[in-house]
């Protein structure tokens, strides 16, 4: 179903109006980055990307065919465009003749649907309130390494040896925040889940 | 539900981190196929992850600075869009304000478009001959040295009204760091650089079919005919571009030697001797005749330093034979 303010949006951009384009950008940028930092380990790359993908916006405003809802347009291009750059990214590591990485992570990003943001833009903004009071109600060290790992990009070894514990007890503390988490959001995360044949 | 064992919350925890070991990789796999509902619970926690990223996303990525970014690149394509255009069908009218800054150097300036025609946009050039090097300072700070036989030019409003420039030849880029003004290098046949602030060397000579860009640090975006998908480049990497195949490829090199040219040293890495002459060429001011037009593929390493003559390089290069020469004044024949 698509929403009238974004098909609204969509119809002002295709005439041009760089005021509707620039509302556009601003109420989906941050979003976008994130979902592409999830990706992409980089913030810069991320970031990159998503600017890449509106400047390119623009310049094929008169030719966009959106069948979809403009979000979920918006999230598979940002998720093409960073499953490439993984790609070249990837080539380029086994030039390099580095350490192979784990599959698991890339196998998950190449079957993802595309609807991880809801389509609605305050359904959205509802989330992201209820993930940062779930984050601020976590006990104090819990909340600093799941902030860390998630938001500071810091792998496990680097916040155990930041914080002064254990490895062990920074994998326990981000389980218990996913935990927590999952509760607290369990309303917006569909219950069926679409994709059994992920591991197979 | 069934509860979760320790050890594989850990790897839970390691896993939507993106960085699990292959050991443990295993692990989970087996575990997760042992019961379909152990997926649906693993699916949801890797979507919580992501979700959970959303949050504070506003404070991570400033929407502002991003935006003037994003306006100022939709500006200058739309800007560019026309005078690239029409560049091809006027002519240029050089007039020689020609002051020799540097010993060998000419700074010229050129108008685009009809005199009569108002407004005109400026356009500044630095042309080095061969047998000369080049530094300068551009007006937003960025700093080139210029090898041999390398032309730039930028316009008047460079480092304000734009940060393009156009040029041919060999440069090391010092490039002042301007996010909300990316700098664009438009070199022969479409070749395009985009850099924000950054140091590298870019070699692309109108004789050569390869274009090399070397970065040291920061990074350059290349867009690329023939290629839809524009290249990152990394520090410490190589990107060459063959402007006639459209190959390319991205390899570690030593970003010291792509740069040694600048005190007066040659590096050879398995270049071709079609290559070699041309930069000896430049270096020396040389005209080489090639008689063998076959051995110009052959590939050679060397390194000379700062104070050798062409009769010793030549005298090296060929010491396994591969061809003969023969020096008279600056012309060289190569057989």
């Amino acid at each position: 179903m698509e929403r009238p303010v974004e098909s609204e949006l969509l119809e002002l951009i295709r005439n041009g109006d760089f005021k509707a384009f620039e509302v556009l950008f601003r109420l989906y940028y941050p979003r976008l980055c994130a979902y592409a930092h999830f990706y992409l380990p980089e913030e810069s790359d991320a970031e990159d990307i998503v600017q890449d993908l509106f400047v390119s916006l623009w310049c094929r405003r008169r030719d966009l065919q959106i069948r979809t809802s403009l979000s979920a347009y918006l999230q598979r291009a940002v998720r093409n465009r960073c499953l490439n750059f993984i790609r070249r990214y990837k080539s380029r590591r086994l030039l390099r003749g580095d350490e192979t990485r784990s599959e698991f992570f890339s196998d998950v990003c190449s079957v993802e649907s595309d609807s991880l943001l809801p389509s609605d833009p305050l359904e959205m903004c509802e989330i992201e309130n209820r993930i940062s009071l779930i984050v601020q109600g976590l006990p104090e060290k819990c909340r600093r390494v799941f902030e860390l790992s998630r938001f500071e990009g810091l792998d496990y070894l680097q916040i155990a040896l930041k914080l002064g514990i254990s490895p062990n007890t920074v994998k326990v503390h981000i389980f218990k925040a996913l935990t927590r988490l999952r509760e607290g959001l369990s309303e917006f995360l569909p219950v069926f889940v679409f994709f059994f044949c992920l591991f197979g | 539900m069934e509860k979760i064992p320790e050890h594989i919350c850990s790897i839970i925890a390691e896993a939507v981190t993106g960085r699990l070991p292959r050991d443990d990789d295993r692990k989970l796999r087996v575990w997760l196929k042992e019961c379909p509902e152990r997926k649906g619970r693993m699916v949801r926690y890797l979507r919580i992850w992501r979700l959970a990223g959303l949050a504070g996303a506003r404070d991570r990525f400033d929407a502002n600075r991003a935006w003037k970014c994003v306006r100022n690149r939709i500006d200058s394509e739309a800007v560019l869009e026309k005078p690239g255009k029409e560049r091809k069908r006027q002519s240029w009218y050089a007039v020689s304000l020609a002051a020799s800054l540097l010993l060998g150097t000419t700074v010229g300036a050129l108008w685009l478009g009809r005199p009569e025609t108002a407004p005109v946009t400026r356009y500044l050039e630095q042309t080095v001959p061969r047998g000369a090097l080049s530094e300068l300072a551009l007006p937003d700070g960025t700093k080139v040295t210029l090898n041999a036989g390398s032309r730039l030019r930028w316009s008047t409003g460079f480092g304000t009204a734009d940060r393009e420039l156009e040029f041919r030849g060999e440069g090391y880029f010092r490039v002042a760091r301007n996010e909300t003004l990316p700098c664009v290098v438009h070199l022969d046949e479409g070749v395009e650089i985009r850099v924000l602030g950054t140091e590298f060397n870019l070699r692309s000579y109108p004789d050569e079919n390869g274009v090399s860009v070397v970065l040291k640090n920061g990074s350059v975006r290349a867009s690329l005919p023939r290629h839809d998908r524009d290249i990152y480049v990394r520090p410490g990497e190589r990107l060459t571009y063959d402007r006639k195949t459209g190959s390319l490829s991205l390899l570690p090199t030593d970003t010291e030697r792509a740069g040694a040219w600048r005190e007066n040293r040659l590096v050879f890495d398995d270049t071709e001797l079609e290559t070699i002459l041309r930069t000896l060429e430049r270096r020396f001011d040389l005209r080489i005749a090639v008689l063998r037009p076959e051995i110009l593929q052959e590939r050679y390493h060397g390194e000379f330093g700062d104070d050798e003559t062409p009769e010793a390089i030549f005298r090296i290069i060929s010491a396994d034979k591969r061809f003969r020469y023969r020096i008279r004044g600056r012309t060289v024949e190569v057989y």
